[in-house]
């Protein structure tokens, strides 16, 4: 039954699958779901990179700047908005810091320069390239591991060593991107770090909450 | 850069394009269970690469849906819990009244995932081996080979289902 095989198993592909319809929750769970583990990868990149840029952070802050019209500052990635949750994810004070190979971050580590030349010296990170990044020329840094997670790639600015990009990756495909903006550091400014501003419809919830 | 869908838009690409995958997805998977599961693991996919996909998402979700059913599912453990669900029913029952028809989507489910694909795209999507090797990221001469194996291997144990219905058949009424 040659030929005959193919159209007997056309029609019955067809027939026995004929009356399944897409059940109402399985749209929903799919979005739950992605959504679900969206906010945890951003909170976890958040967390991760506000390990590091603490210590950044208060050292240019200290040191008054990199320079006119040259944003540094606070709001170091610790907060992320979630606009699909309409939520504000704070990692968790006690999350441990991963970029901590090379020393804990803001012990005695002061500055992107300082910190990055730890990471990349102690083998944690290594630059990767170069890359005009939103009009920013930037060094392209990625996580060295040795084996399967995510993997934290960072673009910083080739003057401030701020980062100007912070992706993460499962290590195939983009699990989270955000880019960063920086601001001064004016008082208003730098009371944002410790009291940032949730806007309206948001709402604040502990990390991998959401 | 594209934003990233709300949950309205996905309900409305899937009342679009839901139906003829989740068929596709049953039969890639071998129960309407795994097909829900298999669907719903590649709609996860798509809204995670949504800001990146080159050309249309139903394109680019059908092609998640195939790979995962040839080769990541299995990966992940989910073909073992699969073959499971499948085990009861991988010996045609011949005092079954199925016809051949329906029996020939049982057998498809014995088959391995890779030649199970290639058979659904060929025969259910009604791709050409070109389209197909496209699809799965494969040689055209891969999927000759693995259609031909799998419809070699359809084709004797549809004869021995019939064989046996046939003996079982005269037995009764003799």
């Amino acid at each position: 039954m040659s030929g005959e095989l193919e159209v007997l198993l056309r029609e019955g592909m067809e027939h026995s699958t004929a009356s399944l319809r897409v059940p109402p929750g399985l749209v929903r769970r799919a979005f739950l779901r992605h959504r679900r583990r969206r906010i945890t990868m951003r909170a976890a990149a958040a967390g991760t990179a506000a390990a590091v840029t603490a210590a950044g952070v208060t050292a240019v802050s200290l040191s008054g700047g990199t320079g006119p019209g040259r944003p540094t500052g606070p709001a170091p990635g610790a907060t992320s908005a979630s606009h699909d949750a309409a939520h504000i994810v704070t990692p968790a004070p006690a999350a441990p810091p991963r970029l901590n190979g090379c020393g804990p971050a803001g012990q005695g580590r002061t500055g992107w320069p300082v910190i990055l030349r730890q990471e990349l010296g102690c083998g944690r990170f290594r630059v990767a390239g170069h890359a005009t990044v939103n009009g920013v020329s930037t060094i392209k840094i990625i996580e060295v591991r040795h084996a399967p997670g995510p993997v934290l790639i960072f673009w910083v600015d080739q003057s401030t060593y701020l980062p100007v990009r912070i992706v993460m990756t499962d290590g195939q495909a983009v699990i989270n991107e955000d880019d960063t903006s920086w601001l001064r550091p004016t008082p208003g400014n730098l009371a944002k770090v410790s009291a940032p501003h949730i806007p309206a419809g948001f709402t604040r919830v502990p990390a991998g909450h959401g | 850069m594209q934003r990233d869908p709300g949950m309205g838009e996905l309900e409305e690409f899937v009342a679009q394009w839901g139906e003829r995958l989740l068929r596709s997805a049953v039969l890639l998977a071998g129960s309407r269970e795994a097909g829900e599961d298999l669907l719903q693991t590649a709609l996860e996919r798509l809204l995670r690469h949504w800001r990146r996909i080159d050309g249309d998402p139903e394109s680019y979700l059908r092609r998640v849906l195939f790979n995962l059913a040839a080769d990541g599912w299995r990966r992940q453990g989910l073909w073992r819990r699969r073959r499971a669900l499948l085990e009861p029913a991988a010996a045609p029952d011949p005092a079954d009244a199925v016809d051949l028809r329906d029996a020939l989507v049982r057998l498809l489910a014995q088959l391995p995932p890779r030649q199970r694909t290639v058979i659904v795209l060929r025969y259910f999507e009604q791709l050409s081996e070109a389209e197909t090797a496209a699809a799965l990221g494969c040689s055209a001469g891969n999927v000759k080979s693995a259609a031909s194996r799998g419809l070699r291997r359809m084709r004797e144990l549809s004869d021995s289902w019939q064989n046996t219905r046939t003996g079982l058949t005269e037995r009764r009424s003799g």
